[in-house]
């Protein structure tokens, strides 16, 4: 019994450790490397902000290449969808993710 | 009916019927779109935001004088018919994304003019976006309005928003020359009206675009029909049901 009770912890230890880094892996990918891929120019990001706080916003990549508008102030996220940028608030709230936020 | 709801209504409304918005000549062409780019006597280097942009019609009229235009509206479709001609057209220095014009997405003192025809007697708190448009605007910035405005007669005005609420469901209120003065100055704009144009809306294109439900026609033709004449006056009513309506520029200045 006390094997299979050890068993068990290792595997949630596993899975854990999986989810963690897929979900640290993306908000590593920020850096924009080649422009040609990306569907916002530098210049529009520089003028968008949450349209909640007002404050600026960050352009990131998930693990599936699908791009999102970031809040790291409240976690808030905003998705890209065929390079359009969906600003509303509530679907930022929808796909919030508290991972993100840094102090 | 609460803000987002309104909003849902509206996405509702317009998700459907984006198309025709591309080829309505009421919104495509007109005296007032000649008339709000004239105003906006854009110089080439400004930054411009088109409020509700729908079909993209202002967008396309401006973008060749504009320095960057980024276009907003809340329906995904009307967002798409915009992008599809954007790039069609070839304009590089247009962005269009989904905003609502009560919460901007952009810093204080983003853009130089912001523009909006056809679409803020749909904003639930107008006061509010004015607010909104206020603050994204530079000093000495300049705000374009153009928009379906309510007669005076209080009886015309109330037989207008009845029968645009039968046919839109996410019409919220044609608001008179004088409430979108009062507001934009409450904005804190010193605001002017400088044009009105009598808009004829030929009934058949006017339900068929909106893709009104055959009930709610038939009782806009009993109601347009049985109007009072004082009201088929005002309006302009004729025998098919066809009818005017006064569209109005307002223009706002932030003050330095």
């Amino acid at each position: 019994m006390k094997t299979f009770r050890w068993l068990g912890i290792i595997f949630v230890a596993i899975v854990g450790f999986v989810v963690y880094r897929a979900l640290r892996q993306e908000d590593t990918v920020t850096a924009p490397q080649s422009n040609s891929k990306r569907s916002i120019s530098p210049d529009l990001l520089a003028i968008l902000a949450d349209p909640g706080d007002k404050g600026p916003i960050e352009l990131v990549s998930d693990a599936e290449g699908k791009e999102w508008l970031i809040n790291r102030r409240n976690g808030f996220r905003y998705p890209v969808e065929d390079g359009i940028p969906i600003m509303l608030l509530e679907e930022g709230e929808k796909n919030k993710d508290d991972s993100i936020i840094t102090g | 009916m609460s803000d987002s709801s309104i909003n849902q209504s509206i996405q509702q409304q317009f998700g459907a019927v984006a198309a025709n918005y591309t080829t309505s000549l009421v919104h495509a062409s007109g005296a007032d779109l000649a008339g709000l780019i004239a105003a906006a006597a854009l110089s080439g280097t400004e930054r411009v935001i088109d409020i509700g942009c729908g079909a993209g019609h202002v967008t396309f009229g401006l973008a060749p004088q504009a320095g960057e235009l980024v276009a907003i509206d809340l329906t995904d479709a009307m967002l798409d018919q915009t992008r599809a001609q954007v790039a069609a057209k070839g304009f590089t220095n247009v962005r269009v994304e989904s905003a609502d014009a009560a919460q901007l997405p952009y810093p204080d003192a983003s853009f130089d003019i912001a523009v909006s025809r056809y679409a803020a007697h749909h904003f639930a708190d107008p006061l509010s976006c004015l607010h909104e448009i206020f603050r994204v605007l530079k000093p000495g910035g300049r705000w374009l309005l153009v928009d379906v405005v309510s007669p005076v007669a209080p009886m015309a005005d109330t037989f207008l928003n009845a029968v645009e609420i039968l046919r839109d469901p996410s019409h919220v209120r044609d608001h008179s020359v004088t409430q979108w003065l009062a507001m934009c100055q409450a904005a804190g704009f010193v605001a002017h009206h400088d044009t009105t144009w009598s808009v004829r809306l030929e009934f058949a294109s006017w339900v068929t675009r909106m893709a009104t439900p055959a009930p709610e026609v038939a009782q806009l033709r009993r109601m347009l029909i049985a109007a009072p004449a004082a009201v088929k006056q005002t309006l302009g009513i004729e025998d098919d049901c066809s009818f005017r309506i006064p569209v109005a520029l307002i223009s706002g200045v932030v003050p330095h």
